[in-house]
């Protein structure tokens, strides 16, 4: 019974979660009231699709300190700094501070203006928004799906990100452990200094389980490579791809158009020599992972979604821009951008109507067992 | 098939060499036991045969091993992974995936194993290690001993031609242990694997070993290596398990090493039979009147008498996520008296343990402390009166030296100390462990071993009434745990209750009055380890199997009763 939970929970294609976060990434915008429907849809979203793991379960953190930015980010752009205030619609005065050398001997406080505040709201919204759907692509995407369609090349990077996946729910756990351990010991917990206790064992605690969970993973072959032969010649080609790379770019940047193509070049180079360096015994995959129908709709939801935004944005369209000076005013709010911004409910919408879920997917990968025995 | 030449190796910033010369072959199919004092550098040498030293580890490697005929030095773990599988000691720091099918076939991913391979293999290694029922579970829900067995298997599941475990038993109860250790015999007889192990507790596998190679010395100087077959190496050495001992004691020759070879000598010399035996009169003579004993002689004397217990549970239920862990379990723990909790692996003993010191809430029923209900007890006072010492000693350990982390523990006490007083107190716990050597190290850099010790020295140097241990023999040598069997006597005589969650039967024979056996989460059977090791198959130590119809249980008690009877 509790099997099934598992992955009824959550049966989308693993490729179908980054589309929909760079969908997401895309349609943030600098309207409140567009952002604010970008994140009731992520937490919809969460609410539907999460996983069991101990990191899905770690939503209502994002959402916390989310909503901590705001407060402090509207809080600071309130303060006037350096006597220099913007917008009409005065709201009171703060006395003149002047900060310590150290922090720069800047003039701090002023006129305090509504506008000011609302800007720094504005801002934070947005921000928040960024946190959220980052935080929603943590809460249902299946990592270790996507680790293990990570390219050769970038060993080190998923190495990484499966230590900190992995770092994170020990150090929970472990954290309880020590909290304990100290307190059976006789730890009273007064003030902030009787943390030590917790902290040092945590520290040196993380790195030891990493350096072991490292070990493990070498040891058991992962980021297997061949060594190819002419290492040395791959290996002076992709220092000349970088170089190339960084010419062009600079090149490019400084407005010169062949630059981009000498970039492109140096990129493409590097890129294919990476991969020859990374070269290697194929891995396999145990699980079949089945592109369904449902995995499709979010897809394409996901892809119009982004090319739409993405063009809004170039246009300059949709009433995706809310600017609070002079003077506050009611930001816009276009129909049109809001129902399309509606897409990134799909994948809950497919949850809630149960569209061709788990239980198919789980009778398909059992038929596909007895077929690979026979 | 794996050959050392001429090996020295030195960690990093380290002051003396890890191994110096060291020259060995390891044939291919052998079985090779690998034993030692902990922290004289068997894991050390373990990570030689994949290249994790030096490859990952850096400092100065001299010399060379080859493995399968290619040199450590030019191939790096991953690329060995094929040939050798590794099995870490900690198992909770080697899963990768979250989910226990996925993890078996993480390895074999790497490896590009086709999947119809893959998943026959994964139902193979499932069976092996008998943990089907536990395939779609995530490893964080798993039970340490639970955590262990799906290790191996994820390792056994990459089909390497040589397997090399460091400790894989040190959390397995004794059933789960046999079953591991027999399927590595498997493997080893039938498919010819080549199998470099590390186990303190000898008894589990000595008599399937070809090979011992046994470290002498400690983390203070290069360790001293010798190899041989078991039979020649265990002759001279210390560190033996109770049947080599008392074959030791008694002259037997050739030494036995098996309970089968072992059985010929008590037969031949008539040391057993089914008449011989008047368990309780035997029990008294070897151990004095316990108050185990005293407690628990014939079921029908009213045990009015009865003190108020230190510590017990009543009618106890704890839950967990949904989950019941202990179901209306009752156990009771007076002064003076060691209970061991024993049982299969995930049956609830750690919870129960922490439910007594009040660290998991408790669902229905209720913990009392001398009569107290325990959640009425202050922290403090609990924590004054109760010493526990959890499973990893790391969550515990965090001053910079082993010195440092007795005297902190005092200086929680409400009441002060002079500070020459603590000294005075801290020299002598650490003497009671044998630990004044290391008074000055870094209790992070000890090995597993030590480290459990010095857990156990900041907690008794307070000196609680009630000392609740959770595993304490993990990782310990024989000499230590001898030491620990002293330690615990000792604390019994002077009126302490001790309750040690434990695998080790050994143990367990040494030192308990009374056994409680937990199964999913309630109290099976409980009663003095005579009565209940004796009539086990899996509880049972080397000794109490030896001798069936007496009530021997350990080496000590054997030699007494064989010199009483003449």
């Amino acid at each position: 019974m509790h099997d099934h939970q598992l992955s009824a929970k959550n049966s989308f294609h693993s490729l179908v979660w980054p589309l929909w976060l760079a969908a997401g990434l895309t349609a943030i915008s600098w309207n409140p009231l567009l952002n604010v429907l970008i994140i009731a849809q992520a937490v919809l979203v969460v609410i539907t699709c999460h996983t069991e793991s101990p990191v899905g379960r770690a939503f209502g953190l994002f959402v916390r300190w989310g909503a901590a930015l705001v407060v402090l980010r509207t809080v600071l752009a309130g303060v006037p700094v350096g006597g220099i205030s913007y917008g009409s619609t005065m709201l009171f005065t703060l006395p003149q501070l002047q900060l310590p050398i150290w922090l720069g001997g800047l003039h701090v406080g002023g006129t305090v203006t509504l506008e000011m505040i609302l800007g720094g709201f504005v801002g934070g919204i947005r921000l928040w928004t960024l946190i959220l759907i980052f935080g929603a692509f943590n809460a249902v995407a299946d990592h270790y799906g996507l680790l293990r369609r990570t390219p050769r090349m970038l060993f080190h990077a998923g190495l990484a990100t499966t230590i900190a996946l992995t770092f994170v729910p020990q150090v929970i756990l472990q954290l309880q452990a020590i909290r304990d351990a100290q307190r059976v010991r006789g730890h009273r917990f007064r003030s902030w200094r009787d943390g030590l206790p917790l902290i040092v064992p945590l520290l040196a605690g993380g790195p030891e389980r990493s350096i072991q969970l490292a070990e493990a993973m070498d040891s058991r072959g992962y980021g297997r490579t061949a060594e190819p032969r002419g290492k040395l010649t791959i290996e002076i080609g992709l220092i000349f791809g970088a170089a190339l790379l960084a010419i062009g770019l600079y090149l490019g940047l400084t407005g010169d158009r062949r630059g981009w193509i000498g970039a492109a070049a140096g990129a493409g180079l590097a890129i294919t020599l990476m991969h020859r360096l990374a070269a290697g015994p194929p891995r396999s995959r145990y699980t079949r992972e089945y592109w369904q129908r449902r995995d499709t709709l979010v897809a394409l939801a996901s892809v119009v979604l982004l090319l739409a935004m993405a063009a809004l944005h170039w246009l300059r369209l949709g009433g995706l821009l809310y600017i609070t000076q002079p003077r506050v005013s009611l930001p816009p709010f276009e129909p049109a951008t809001g129902v399309l911004l509606l897409l990134l409910s799909v994948p809950a919408l497919i949850q809630l109507v149960g569209l061709e879920g788990a239980h198919e997917r789980q009778q398909r990968v059992q038929h596909s067992t007895v077929a690979d025995r026979t | 098939m794996i050959r050392f030449e001429h090996v020295s190796y030195t960690y990093p910033q380290a002051g003396h060499p890890a191994l110096q010369d060291l020259s060995l072959t390891i044939a291919e199919g052998d079985f090779v036991l690998v034993v030692g004092a902990s922290g004289s550098g068997k894991s050390t040498f373990l990570r030689c045969v994949n290249g994790l030293v030096p490859h990952f580890y850096g400092g100065h490697f001299a010399g060379r091993v080859l493995v399968n005929g290619h040199d450590t030095r030019d191939h790096e773990p991953r690329q060995l992974a094929a040939t050798v599988g590794f099995v870490f000691q900690d198992p909770e720091a080697q899963m990768v995936v979250e989910i226990v099918e996925d993890e078996l076939a993480f390895g074999m991913e790497n490896l590009g194993v086709p999947r119809p391979v893959m998943r026959r293999r994964v139902e193979e290694v499932l069976d092996q290690l008998e943990i089907a029922h536990l395939r779609r579970r995530r490893v964080t829900t798993l039970s340490g001993g639970e955590r262990q067995r799906v290790a191996i298997a994820a390792v056994l599941a990459m089909q390497p031609r040589v397997l090399v475990l460091d400790e894989p038993t040190s959390q397995l109860d004794p059933h789960a242990a046999e079953e591991v250790l027999t399927a590595l015999q498997k493997l080893n007889a039938d498919l010819g694997l080549t199998i470099v192990l590390s186990e303190h507790r000898l008894e589990r596998v000595v008599q399937y070993a070809d090979q011992l190679i046994v470290f002498e010395g400690d983390a203070a100087a290069p360790p001293i290596i010798t190899a041989g077959p078991p039979r020649e190496m265990l002759r001279q050495s210390p560190l033996v398990p109770p049947l080599v001992e008392l074959g030791q004691a008694l002259g037997w020759e050739p030494l036995p090493l098996t309970l089968k070879e072992g059985r010929r000598y008590v037969l031949s010399h008539a040391l057993d039979n089914p008449d011989i035996s008047t368990p309780s009169v035997i029990a008294e003579t070897v151990r004095g009147k316990g108050l185990g004993e005293r407690l628990w002689p014939r079921r029908a004397e009213p045990r009015r008498e009865l003190p108020l217990p230190v510590l017990a549970a009543e009618a106890v239920s704890v839950g967990r996520g949904g989950q019941n862990i202990l179901r209306d379990v009752s156990v009771a723990l007076y002064s003076g008296e060691t209970v061991a909790l024993m049982g299969r692996n995930g049956s609830g003993k750690t919870t129960l343990l922490r439910a007594l010191n009040g660290l998991d809430p408790v669902a229905h029923g209720r913990v009392l402390r001398a009569g107290q209900n325990i959640t009425a007890v202050p922290a403090e006072v609990r924590a004054q009166e109760i010493g526990y010492v959890p499973q990893d000693p790391r969550a515990l350990l965090f001053h910079e030296t082993v010195a440092d982390e007795l005297i902190w523990t005092l200086k929680q006490r409400a009441s002060t100390h002079p500070s020459t007083a603590i000294e005075e107190r801290v020299r002598q716990t650490l003497g009671l462990l044998g630990l004044e050597h290391l008074a000055k190290a870094h209790p992070r850099d000890l090995s597993g071993g030590e480290q459990q010790r010095v857990a156990l020295a900041a907690i008794l140097v307070a000196e609680p009434q009630i000392l609740l241990l959770d595993e304490p023999t993990r990782g310990l040598d024989y000499r230590h745990k001898a030491h620990l069997t002293q330690l615990l006597r000792k604390l019994q005589r002077t009126g302490r209750a001790v309750m040690i969650v434990t695998h080790d039967v050994e143990l367990v024979a040494a030192t308990a009055d009374r056994i409680v056996l937990l199964g999913s989460g309630q109290v099976v059977v409980s009663g003095p380890p005579r009565e209940l090791l004796n009539d086990s198959l899996i509880f049972s130590s080397q000794i109490g199997k030896l001798f069936r119809h007496r009530a021997w249980l350990t080496v000590e008690e054997a030699l007494r009763g064989m010199r009483d009877e003449g």
